[in-house]
């Protein structure tokens, strides 16, 4: 029983077994170069890949959001999902990235909703849009984006914000 | 024996595992989230339905100052239950915080929302009015302080 599979695998230390003034260890005696320690990496990259999966997310990024802008924070903020995106930047109203003149906003919202419903007729319209905006934008320039988007049917309002800040 | 013992010493192939964790390692970095956006929910206020499909629920309209304070106007209480509060307006003054300069003071309206549900359990509604100047940062605060004690049905008022 002394040649257990336990004492055959039982760990020496390569740093001890290359030093040359008290080498320690059989196999590693006066050996210079380190073996590499492969159980270790494979701990490591498994701990990676755990914690990449915990965080990945099945939906993508929903929301381009250019370096200027800021988004406001919420810490009561639910998770994001697809739907008609208006976004405000530097005075240019944008639906779905293309940029409107603030008088054609509301019949371009409408067109997306009439053009869902024509496309497919058997599914539900959500009637919800996104309102991307910098958190110093005033509130004023938000209201025709809310103004039309009554107007064209979008009943719910969904704000976009950073999750998870601290709310002062 | 000892022929026994080296056939229960099995060797794992070690770098073919370490090969596919270091490809699933390099697709979930590139395709990793790493800014969480969410969003915070809340309804057309006004228009959509009828006066009368509307059905009354205790709400309160906190109209946004200029300066950073909110009154909360009290909408289809009981007048028992607005003699009880001393009034429908109910004004939350500006925060005295350094790092909350021009904002109201979030503990002040915690205590009123939370005696407003001790009066009324069904007051779940609050409305939003900013006015036009109003910081976009601000009204993404109110409706977080909001959502925090408690209110479910968020609406904003257009101007």
């Amino acid at each position: 029983m002394t040649n257990n599979v336990l004492e055959q695998t039982s760990m020496e230390s390569p740093l001890l077994a290359c030093s040359t003034l008290k080498p320690k260890g059989g196999r590693y005696l006066n050996a210079l170069a380190a073996t590499l320690m492969l159980t270790s990496l494979v701990d490591a990259f498994s701990i990676l890949v755990v914690y990449l999966l915990m965080s990945y997310s099945s939906s993508g990024e929903i929301l381009f959001i250019s370096k200027d802008m800021v988004l406001p924070t919420a810490s009561m903020a639910e998770d994001l999902d697809r739907q008609v995106i208006v976004k405000y930047e530097k005075g240019k109203y944008y639906v779905e990235d293309e940029e409107l003149e603030l008088k054609d906003l509301f019949s371009k919202l409408l067109g997306m909703r009439k053009e869902f419903q024509k496309k497919y007729p058997e599914l539900e319209f959500e009637n919800k849009i996104i309102i991307q905006a910098d958190r110093n934008v005033e509130y004023g320039h938000l209201n025709t984006v809310i103004h039309a988007g009554a107007q064209a049917g979008y009943e719910e309002i969904k704000f976009a914000v950073m999750m998870g800040g601290v709310s002062s | 024996m000892a022929q026994n013992n080296q056939d229960l010493d099995v060797e794992i192939n070690l770098v073919s595992f370490i090969s596919l964790l270091s490809v699933c390692i390099c697709f979930l970095l590139l395709t990793a989230i790493w800014i969480q956006v969410g969003s915070l929910n809340v309804k057309q206020a006004v228009g959509g339905q009828s006066a009368a499909e509307t059905k009354k629920t205790p709400a309160v309209w906190a109209q946004m100052g200029a300066d950073g304070a909110v009154v909360l106007k009290l909408h289809d209480f009981s007048r028992a239950e607005t003699r009880k509060l001393g009034g429908s307006r109910l004004k939350i003054k500006v925060s005295s915080e350094p790092d909350e300069v021009g904002l109201w003071d979030k503990k002040e309206l915690g205590e009123q929302v939370s005696l407003l549900q001790s009066i009324n359990a069904d007051f779940r509604t609050a409305l939003i009015i900013p006015n036009s100047k109003t910081k976009y940062e601000n009204v993404i605060k109110l409706m977080d302080h909001f959502k925090e004690f408690g209110m479910k049905d968020l609406g904003v008022s257009p101007l």
